[in-house]
């Protein structure tokens, strides 16, 4: 609590990186389902964090750069100066991605647990201040899932992809 | 708009009258990508029915036997309002037109306006894309003109879902409760410090503790601020208590402590504000002397409750709040004419911390509108009124005033050229007792209008402290904490 005023320039109670927001959601892209970024500006800014990520934590292999931003977003929260919020924002996005593609059947981790990916998103909402149960979570998730019939989709499944069924 | 999006097919419905509008409107969105269905048979669920709702419609039963048939088909209805606003507050259809006349309150009102871009406004609440979003846009002319429920029933969803989209009521982000409460004791044992371990120790101790609960996910972020203003907050009202000892580290230490956790609070502060405040919170007229434990207690826990007060108002504004007595809150009547100024007004007003309803803030989810209007005059102290030749002519403005004085609000009329058009001035004659002098906003004056208002809004110091003691946390936590005093003795 000694540390120097740094003053966020978020909204109360703390709102979201924007760059953050799409680094999440290109890392879910790209380990859950295998699509690396095409667009030029995605590319130099997953580059850049990657980057930025490995030079504040020199010496270390990074297995893992999402669960490492994760732990970042969580020890600022150490100063009361910065975002209580921008943590479950980061998680939020990423791991809704994550059921979104899941639920798509665009995942290549179609066959886990559901709850591995419901639970970190049903805290980063509790913190948001939404408490929602996993069905009413899936069936949320499940609003935001393409309705059309993949190429994938309709690789993995001949007739009607899973969501078809919770949007009728 | 981007050009993929698929945009869900429409469907018009119009009284005669209203062709020349429909077709203008039915042409815009052709132009841009929208599908007319003429056929009711070629209507999806998702399908949207544009009602143009006008006088000549509300009169004509072959337009409402028309919505009726619509209404069987499961088409989301988006009322396309072509009447002065005023209209839609008067009492609805309460024959065989009811029915379909609910069924229409729930779904999303867009005004037009006479601007030229007013279709877009239309264009944007079909995009399906996020159809939550759009009418969330500050600005963007769209109005909650009937009851909305966009998030509930309007957009189609799992039948399952409906009945849970009900708030839980849970309080967020954080509950004013009595584990909050243990900060007093923890500041109230430094009286008697253990010369050991020193006067801080048990609180940076647990200081400590809350700050590793703050950095887990689905921690409590909160906790460790509350500890802190409270903690802080009972010291700075105790100097009068024997044992009481600060060095002047200890105040340095206190005032950047508070102001840090305020700030994580919602609150944000100058430089020396902080010790201020707090010197002018403990002079308000409190009946006990500031010499006993008691005493002390009440002052913090009236200090917790204005600071979870500030919290509210800055999570619904989503910006921080200054640290000050909240004003009287109150009520902007304007008409549509005069909407800049009552934006600028209330802008200013919001930016000082006054806490003002108007109709663009005030219109909840789900809540008729007239219910809206009616909740939000009486919750005021203050009706301002923006007393132009325009909202002399206005109905709408008419009744929020009459609503006000039967209600026993104060109105403060704002006169933008000196004076106050007959008709109003013949209503507020009816009520001369309820009148304050009027505010005049002539150029010269209207940069300094802002604070003539928030200066008749201000609360005197015992109204401020009536105010904190009659919030509902306040005698409960008195109470907890007076429980917890007398079990520790």
């Amino acid at each position: 609590m000694n540390e120097t005023p740094k003053l966020d320039n978020v909204s109360f109670p703390g709102g979201y990186d924007i760059t953050d927001i799409i680094v999440a959601v290109k890392l879910a892209e790209m380990l859950y389902a295998g699509n690396m970024p095409t667009g030029e500006v995605e590319q130099v800014i997953v580059q850049r964090f990657l980057g930025e990520l490995t030079a504040r934590h020199p010496g270390i292999a990074i297995s893992d750069p999402v669960q490492l931003r994760a732990q970042e977003l969580l020890d600022e929260r150490r100063s009361l100066l910065n975002s209580h919020l921008k943590f479950s924002w980061f998680c939020l996005a990423h791991w809704v991605y994550v059921l979104v593609t899941v639920r798509s059947s665009l995942s290549l981790s179609e066959h886990v647990d559901l709850s591995t990916f419901l639970t970190p998103v049903r805290g980063a909402l509790l913190e948001l201040g939404v408490r929602v149960s996993e069905e009413e979570c899936l069936a949320e998730v499940d609003r935001f899932v393409p309705a059309a019939v993949t190429p994938r989709s309709s690789l993995v499944f001949s007739t009607t992809p899973p969501c078809a069924g919770a949007k009728s | 708009m981007t050009p993929a999006i698929a945009l869900p097919s429409v469907c018009l419905v119009f009284a005669e009258e209203d062709s020349e509008e429909a077709r203008r409107v039915s042409t815009f969105l052709t132009t841009h990508g929208v599908s007319i269905s003429q056929q009711p048979a070629e209507v999806m669920q998702t399908a949207r029915l544009l009602v143009l709702l006008s006088p000549h419609a509300m009169k004509s039963e072959l337009f409402w036997r028309s919505l009726a048939d619509w209404k069987e088909r499961q088409v989301v209805p988006m009322v396309v309002c072509l009447m002065p606003k005023a209209e839609l507050y008067r009492d609805p259809p309460a024959d065989w037109r009811h029915e379909t006349w609910v069924w229409l309150k729930v779904n999303v009102a867009v005004e037009l306006s006479a601007e030229t871009d007013r279709y877009v406004t239309l264009l944007r609440a079909l995009d399906p894309q996020d159809p939550k979003q759009w009418w969330w846009n500050a600005g963007d002319a769209v109005e909650l003109g009937l009851a909305v429920d966009v998030l509930g029933v309007g957009i189609p969803r799992p039948a399952t879902l409906r009945k849970a989209s009900s708030p839980t009521g849970e309080p967020y982000p954080f509950a004013l409760d009595e584990s909050l409460l243990s900060a007093c004791g923890v500041a109230s044992d430094r009286l008697t410090p253990d010369d050991t371990s020193g006067r801080d120790a048990p609180y940076l101790a647990l200081c400590e503790i809350l700050l590793q609960l703050r950095r887990k996910p689905n921690g409590e972020p909160y906790k460790l601020p509350w500890f802190i203003l409270i903690y802080r907050a009972w010291l700075s009202f105790a100097a009068q208590l024997p044992g009481f000892a600060y060095s002047e580290q200890d105040v340095i230490q206190a005032e950047r402590e508070l102001r840090q956790a305020l700030f994580a609070l919602g609150v944000g502060t100058d430089a020396s504000e902080v010790p201020a405040f707090l010197e002018a919170f403990a002079n308000l007229p409190w009946t006990a002397s500031p010499s006993t434990l008691a005493a002390v207690d009440e002052r913090t826990i009236a200090f917790m409750v204005l600071v979870h007060h500030l919290t509210q108002a800055a999570l619904a504004r989503t910006q921080r709040m200054r640290l000050r007595h909240p004003s009287c809150p109150c009520f902007v009547s304007y008409a549509r004419p005069d909407e800049g100024f009552a934006r600028e007004l209330v802008a200013n007003l919001e930016a000082k911390g006054a806490d003002v309803w108007w109709d663009l803030n005030s219109i909840t989810l789900g809540t008729p509108l007239g219910g809206s209007l009616r909740s939000a005059v009486g919750d005021a102290r203050f009706l301002l009124l923006v007393a132009t030749p325009a909202a002399d002519k206005s109905p709408y403005v008419r009744l929020e005033v009459e609503t006000a004085i039967r209600q026993g609000l104060r109105v403060v009329p704002i006169s933008l050229d000196g004076q106050v058009p007959a008709g109003l001035q013949s209503l507020l004659d009816s009520a001369p007792d309820t009148i304050e002098p009027i505010i005049s906003a002539i150029d010269s004056e209207r940069a300094s209008a802002p604070t003539s208002v928030l200066a008749r809004l201000e609360r005197s110091p015992s109204e401020q402290l009536r105010w904190l003691q009659s919030q509902a946390p306040y005698q409960y936590l008195r109470k907890q904490l007076a429980q917890a005093r007398a079990s520790l003795a």
